[in-house]
């Protein structure tokens, strides 16, 4: 994967993931390494978004099993940050993205859910997420803010860091 | 991935002794809890502070332990980073488990 800074305060990093979850781990860690050595303090959350981006694309696009590769660019603003991806697995079902409904937690604990909290995660982080299919390929591009890096922190985690100061 | 489980009294605490419960991780993050969760009668704190990453499938094998617990007894959490808390929120999960900021602060309440 390349990292650089562009004009205009950006810091991308692009480059390919092979389409296995161990590949998609090895990649995040490496973007966190980028992002450390530019040294610029961001959300964390941008890490969810493209996980569970990516994980998605092995397990449904390449159906675990079919082997490929993602593309992708991630282009780090003070504001947020712009993620597009491109693979050439499987369409999404009816060429649209999935629906994510609110699954109903007041249930006996046996009924509550496992899974289906990949998309409700990408929709709840993201601001604009546009989808198309295009020459076999799946395009996928996501805003998602980042504004104020410690505005998810828990107060325990502002001491730790505060302490680390 | 490392559990490690100790005891305070009737207590049982797993500590996850890695960075992160991803999609890679899950599947056998799911069965080391089986094993540490197999003997449980009581309160048992899941430690989550060395965690700084956790994604969909991570927060499904945190469910899937939840439902190996005593009928009644629920699975608590403590500990959790910004990155993981986030998580919890945004799905709405942190309001079926029983959440502290820390495994000592657990052990008073």
């Amino acid at each position: 994967m390349i990292a650089e800074r562009l004009e205009g305060d950006v810091f991308s990093i692009h480059g390919t993931v092979a389409a296995v979850p161990d590949a998609v781990t090895a990649a995040l860690l490496e973007i966190r390494q980028h992002l450390v050595q530019d040294g610029t303090a961001r959300a964390p959350h941008w890490e969810i978004v493209v996980a569970e981006v990516l994980n998605n694309i092995v397990e449904h696009a390449f159906e675990n099993h079919l082997g490929g590769e993602i593309t992708l660019r991630l282009d780090f603003r003070p504001a947020g940050l712009c993620a597009s991806f491109r693979d050439n697995g499987h369409a999404m079902p009816g060429g649209m993205l999935p629906p994510s409904p609110t699954a109903d937690l007041d249930v006996p604990r046996a009924d509550l859910p496992e899974g289906g909290f990949g998309w409700q995660l990408i929709r709840g982080f993201a601001r604009r997420i546009d989808y198309h299919r295009r020459d076999g390929c799946n395009h996928l591009e996501l805003d998602i803010p980042l504004a104020d890096p410690a505005a998810g922190m828990t107060d325990a985690e502002r001491a730790r860091r505060q302490a680390r100061k | 991935m490392l559990l490690n489980t100790r005891k305070e009294g009737d207590i049982d605490i797993v500590r996850v002794e890695a960075d992160r419960i991803d999609a890679a991780v899950a599947i056998h993050f799911k069965d080391r809890m089986r094993e540490a969760l197999g003997g449980a009668t009581g309160r048992v704190i899941l430690d989550l502070e060395e965690v700084d990453f956790i994604d969909s499938s991570g927060l499904g094998a945190i469910v899937a332990a939840m439902k190996l617990m005593p009928p009644g007894i629920k699975l608590e959490l403590a500990g959790l980073t910004a990155a993981v808390d986030k998580v919890f929120r945004m799905t709405r999960m942190d309001s079926i488990f029983v959440i502290h900021p820390s495994a000592g602060t657990a052990l008073e309440a």
